[in-house]
């Protein structure tokens, strides 16, 4: 996993999770395949920071899991 | 993609929220972190599990066996424990949960090796003890001064006279009035007269000789000093002829009337005089300087007449008004005194360069300690960079033992920043402790101090360990937490986890690169403790050649005291001859004594006199302040009981009486000042208009008046340059205040009951004081040099044993690591003495580069002592070379114990041990 991660790719990976499950309620796995199908591939989104930002988005009340 | 339905049940998945609520949640989360810990971290553990379980499907799907699906899910996924790891740093709460554990960690990884621990902690405590007690010192001499509530708005008035290099403590009352009448700047002022402090107080056998002040009425409102009994003076009170009403300090009501609660309103008996006590002030208020009693000053209205303007008699305090800044009043002091200087009426004060400034009141008094204290302060601040330094050293050398644990932390998961937290963990905890054994150290050392502190160099200093201190020493042990720890910490963080685990627990690589920094931070310790020793070396070389200035009399052998006459009783200036005359007859015919005299103002003993004097035939020009000198009054004993040189012409005799010619002795300065190419002898002068001319009868020595060196100070004031001296006869001109002096061949301290015997002969009544030694006068004079010296020699001192500590330490590392390399040089045929050479080689290098650096710090640093050295230079050469060759011994010493250890090592035991 990479250790450089910018807060601007930290919010575009929010943005891009929340697009994600904005049609309906997705697993974690899904998630990460939804993503890199919407943006045609460019962006392989590893679990080390998919999983971070899910729970930092839950403890905002951003998402909610079932 | 789509979400696969079949196999998800019960994982987690997630919707958008509605509610916008974020700080409930927030909140909400960091309970359910910290105190639901374990149902959070499951419900991770199933999502993550779950998650892998999804990928491994997938991969089967693909192709794929169970295990190697496994392993390509487990790859993509990027490890669960980091995953996780990851996860909990976003969570909320999360820093102060890894502090905790940190702080648990950092507990049990110091209880298991006590013995480095309590090293780490007592030198810490050393450090932040030291600079506590600094600290605590300036807190309570600058910020606190005791007993005086917001002591900052209370500034002392002051005038100077810029031509006779004087800056007088004194003002005098038409001074005060031009400040008294700002009521918009100074909510309260006050005189006191220092002239005026002799109290012989009459109860029972003997008589006491008390100091007391003379103080007009608002004195206790500047000071804000509130009494615990009674009350204080009346403006009806403080008028002449009403004042014989008295308050008492606390600790004289304690001494001398037993803390009697009923005395207030009892009359006692003061200078032959009932005075009327009214009240007794509150514990710890005894200004000006430690007097049991304050009367009521009584000035006349005509002493505030402008023709006074130039004659000083009083000190004068000033509270500001609130609000006030000490910048505004100096500024309205310094148009208060444009307008005299540019006033007809007091034109002297443009001949004479006078001028009025004020002071704050911390200032006024501490103001001597400030370059020392700064000093001590610098001082201390490296001894504590020493203590870090060692602490920093000792944990690096550890890390070197504890690189496997590390690597394996960081292999599970642990971020560098995680690591790099840990370290400061342990620091702050050593620190903490730290600080706590240096809060006892801190208690002990200011009592030591005070102890030590000689008399009058902080009179009514209190050091309370108040909130500002218990700030400081926080800022401290945080500081002393970061500092230590920064080097190991980043040195953890540098570590390599994947070499660290192959190459397995022996001579791990990293420590080549640690012990390169161990070694820089040797050579600091050593450098600040070089800097350190030369301070102390230069302070020392000053005070042995301070202490053989020829002061211009000899001190050995002689005994003074002092007495007070009594105003009232001897109210005459015959009354006075006879009272001195017929003393110094006793104790001249007294066994043992071979000159006896009297004198005042005594060299050494505080006091001083100055005044302007006309030379006859030489009238003053305008704009001119004339001549100006010292004054003394003296019997014709004086000069050889102190033993004062003659150098021309005569001193006086006992023939020179009230109703002969008066005359004058004057000193070398003041003939080479006013006669240059001339002979004095036989010239007249007077001290002023109207006062009988005095001739010049014979030229001595110069002597020293208040110390040794450098500018003399007195209460009269502050005054640098050789002003020379008049001498008078006290026969022909008293005083009511006199120093007896006795010379003896041997002892003086026999005649300790000779001068007291004599007194009580000629009055019974009579009380002395001040009894002393002039040698211990002279002594006493190098109080605050010596006082310096102790202190800067004792941190010297720790500094030294803490670097050698260092590098004693590192050496030692050093032999045990390369044992293996000593066994295989042995094999080869080294002898003990190489090896011998080649660990002291290491320890000299060490030491070398500390001293290299060291002198160049110190030749930038020791300018900063230059003022309290006298005869000899900042960057005196000899004593750079002695402090280098005495830290390169100690360096030598501290390396020889670990090269003796390598010579014993066994070349089978090394070489099996690999």
């Amino acid at each position: 996993m990479s250790q450089k991660r910018t807060d601007l790719l930290r919010g575009t990976l929010d943005l891009l999770v929340l697009k994600a499950v904005s049609l309906e309620p997705l697993h974690g796995v899904a998630i990460s395949r939804r993503i890199t199908q919407i943006t045609q591939g460019a962006f392989q989104v590893s679990f080390g920071s998919l999983f971070p930002s899910l729970h930092r988005m839950e403890e905002r009340g951003w998402v909610e899991g079932e | 993609m789509e979400p696969s339905g079949e196999n998800y049940d019960g994982s987690p998945s997630v919707d958008v929220a509605v509610n916008g609520d974020t700080m409930t949640k927030r909140i909400l989360s960091l309970f359910r972190n910290l105190f639901r810990k374990q149902a959070v971290d499951r419900s991770l553990d199933d999502e993550l599990s779950s998650s892998l379980e999804i990928l491994t499907q997938e991969k089967m799907k693909q192709g794929l066996s169970q295990p190697a699906a496994r392993r390509e899910a487990l790859i993509e996924l990027g490890g669960i424990e980091q995953v996780k790891e990851e996860v909990r740093a976003v969570r909320a709460g999360h820093a102060l949960e890894d502090f905790a554990r940190d702080v648990r960690f950092a507990f049990r990884t110091l209880a298991k090796s006590p013995g480095f621990t309590t090293v780490a902690v007592l030198t810490l405590a050393l450090g932040i003890g030291a600079t506590t007690a600094i600290f605590t010192i300036e807190n309570g001499l600058f910020l606190h001064p005791a007993g005086v509530p917001d002591a900052a708005q209370v500034v002392v008035q002051r005038v100077k006279y810029g031509k006779f290099n004087l800056r007088s403590l004194v003002v005098s009352a038409p001074d005060f009035v031009l400040i008294q009448q700002r009521k918009d700047l100074f909510s309260s002022a006050a005189l006191e007269d220092p002239y005026a402090s002799d109290f012989n107080y009459s109860s029972g056998e003997f008589p006491q000789h008390l100091v007391g002040a003379m103080v007009t009425w608002q004195w206790f409102r500047v000071f804000r000093a509130t009494p615990l009994l009674g009350r204080t003076f009346t403006k009806q009170e403080d008028r002449p002829g009403a004042n014989h009403e008295v308050v008492l300090a606390y600790h004289a009501w304690k001494r001398w009337f037993g803390g009697d609660p009923g005395i207030v309103g009892r009359s006692i008996r003061l200078n032959e005089q009932y005075y009327r006590v009214i009240g007794v002030m509150q514990r710890g208020f005894d200004w000006p300087s430690r007097v049991a009693l304050w009367t009521p000053l009584g000035l006349p209205p005509a002493a505030f007449s402008i023709g006074n303007t130039f004659n000083e008699e009083y000190l004068a305090v000033t509270r500001l008004a609130p609000k006030v800044s000490f910048a505004r009043a100096s500024a309205a002091v310094a148009m208060i005194e444009t307008r005299v200087i540019n006033n007809p009426a007091t034109s002297y004060a443009r001949d004479s360069g006078w001028g009025m400034f004020i002071l704050p009141l911390p200032r006024f008094v501490y103001g001597d300690l400030q370059t020392p204290l700064l000093i001590l302060a610098g001082a201390v601040g490296f001894v504590l960079l020493i203590a870090c330094a060692n602490i920093a050293g000792l944990l690096l050398a550890r890390a070197a033992g504890r690189a496997r644990e590390l690597a394996v932390r960081a292999a599970l998961g642990a971020s560098r920043w995680r690591l790099v937290q840990q370290t400061l963990a342990e620091t702050l905890l050593m620190a903490i402790a730290g600080g706590l054994v240096g809060a006892v150290l801190t208690k002990l050392g200011i009592h030591t101090l005070a102890a030590v502190a000689p008399e009058n160099l902080m009179p009514g200093a209190a050091f309370p360990m108040d909130g500002r201190v218990l700030l400081f020493a926080l800022g401290a042990v945080i500081l002393s937490a970061i500092v230590a720890g920064t080097v190991p910490a980043w040195a953890a963080a540098q570590a390599d986890a994947y070499s660290a685990l192959k190459e397995g627990s022996r001579t791990a690589s990293g420590g080549r690169s640690r012990g390169k920094l161990r070694s820089a931070l040797v050579v600091g310790e050593l450098a600040l403790g070089l800097i350190l020793l030369t301070g102390t070396g230069l302070l020392l070389g000053s005070l042995s050649k301070l202490s053989r200035v020829n002061p211009g009399f000899q001190p050995q052998g002689v005994i003074t005291a002092a007495v007070a006459l009594s105003r009232v009783k001897y109210n005459t200036p015959q009354k006075r001859v006879n009272f001195f005359r017929s003393v110094v007859d006793r104790l001249s015919a007294t066994p043992g004594v071979t000159e006896a005299g009297a004198g005042f103002p005594m060299p050494f003993s505080g006091s001083n006199v100055t005044g302007s004097f006309e030379i006859e035939g030489r009238p003053v020009a305008p704009g001119n302040p004339g001549s100006w000198g010292g004054r003394r009054f003296v019997t014709p004993g004086f000069f050889k009981a102190l033993g004062i040189r003659l150098l021309h012409g005569r001193t006086f005799s006992n023939e020179d009486r009230m109703d002969t010619q008066r005359v004058a002795v004057i000193d070398e300065a003041l003939a080479r000042r006013y006669w240059p190419n001339l002979d004095p002898v036989g010239q007249r002068i007077r001290p002023g208009d109207g006062q009988p001319w005095a001739t010049i009868i014979g030229v001595v020595a110069d002597v020293r008046f208040s110390q040794l060196a450098g500018t003399e100070q007195s209460w009269e004031g502050v005054q640098s340059g050789d002003s020379g001296v008049v001498y008078y006869s006290i026969y022909q001109k008293t005083r009511p205040v006199v120093f007896f002096l006795a010379r003896t061949a041997g002892d003086p301290w026999m005649l300790a009951g000779a001068i007291g015997r004599a007194v009580r002969d000629v009055d019974a009544e009579q009380p002395i004081y001040d009894l002393r030694s002039m040698s211990q006068l002279v002594w006493a004079s190098m109080g605050p040099q010596r006082f310096s010296l102790t202190l800067l020699g004792v941190f010297a001192a720790i500094a030294l044993v803490l670097a050698s500590v260092g590098l004693y330490g590192v050496i030692s590392y050093g032999v045990t690591q390369r044992a293996h390399e000593f066994g295989i040089r042995m094999a080869l045929g080294a002898q003990k003495h190489d090896l011998l050479r080649l660990v002291l080689g290491q320890g000299i290098r060490l030491a070398l580069a500390g001293v290299g650096i060291g002198i160049v710090g110190a030749l930038l640093l020791t300018r900063f002592l230059s003022s309290l050295l006298y005869g000899i230079k900042a960057t005196d050469p000899l004593t750079l070379i002695a402090v280098s060759l005495i830290l390169t011994g100690v360096a030598l010493l501290a390396s020889y114990i670990p090269a003796r250890r390598a010579t014993k090592v066994d070349p089978i035991v090394a070489l099996r041990y690999e």
